[in-house]
């Protein structure tokens, strides 16, 4: 189960790269949680992150979990220092 | 030994791994951006949050971080492990002797929100540590640690 588990998180993580341009024309700004419903993958998404945390513990979803992430908008530059 | 790392979509590296500690009940997955830019490891709020880290459990630490900008009240979280699976998929535990947890100084909404936008990190004292060296191509998104 935990072995699972994390190899969904990390598939979720892959797919949300590589569909990073398709999520953040439709996301931009926002934070997203990627969830699975029948083997299908979809974006649950809010401008707060707490809003997130509460719509994700309302449904049952362990946001530990969950892979989120906030899509930045296009031309965001992150220096991290 | 080699770990492999996703590129995301900034073309930095990161390293997915599961947290876990026993003493304060704490288990999940986290995206670390690998940043040898950072002298220093630590779990952004955003997943602390998500985690349920006990911040009234933890020790605050008297320095404070800055990073993107913003000023961050540090912590530590101490018997913590992060366990990540090689390229051949097997388990590999790392260690620190402790980690940071970042937690943001300011209380307006909008500054908050944005702390909220800020990515955990692996930094130099836990590649150092634990022996890894980085390799990583942005062209190809080809990026993995090894064990030296």
């Amino acid at each position: 189960m935990v072995e699972a588990e994390f190899a969904s998180f990390s598939d979720d993580a892959k797919w949300f790269y590589e569909n990073f341009e398709a999520i953040q024309k439709k996301y931009s700004g926002k934070f997203v949680a990627v969830l699975k419903e029948n083997e299908n993958r979809l974006i649950e998404a809010e401008s707060s992150f707490e809003m997130l945390l509460k719509k994700l513990k309302k449904k049952g979803i362990d946001p530990a979990k969950t892979f989120i992430e906030f899509v930045h908008k296009k031309g965001a530059r992150i220096i991290l220092y | 030994m080699r770990i492999r790392l996703e590129t995301d979509e900034f073309l930095m590296p990161s390293l997915i791994g599961t947290i876990r500690s026993k003493k304060y009940h704490i288990y999940g997955f986290v995206k670390f951006i690998v940043d040898t830019g950072s002298n220093y490891t630590d779990i952004g709020e955003r997943d602390a949050l998500r985690l349920n880290i006990p911040f009234n459990r933890i020790k605050k630490l008297e320095e404070s971080t800055r990073l993107g900008g913003t000023k961050w009240n540090d912590y530590e979280l101490k018997d913590v492990s992060l366990v990540v699976k090689d390229e051949n998929g097997n388990r590999v535990e790392l260690t620190f002797d402790s980690i940071g947890v970042r937690k943001c100084s300011k209380s307006k909404n909008v500054e908050m929100e944005r702390a909220m936008e800020m990515p955990s990190i692996i930094g130099n004292d836990f590649l150092h540590k634990n022996k890894l060296a980085l390799y990583h191509d942005p062209f190809r998104k080809v990026s993995y640690l090894e064990r030296i």
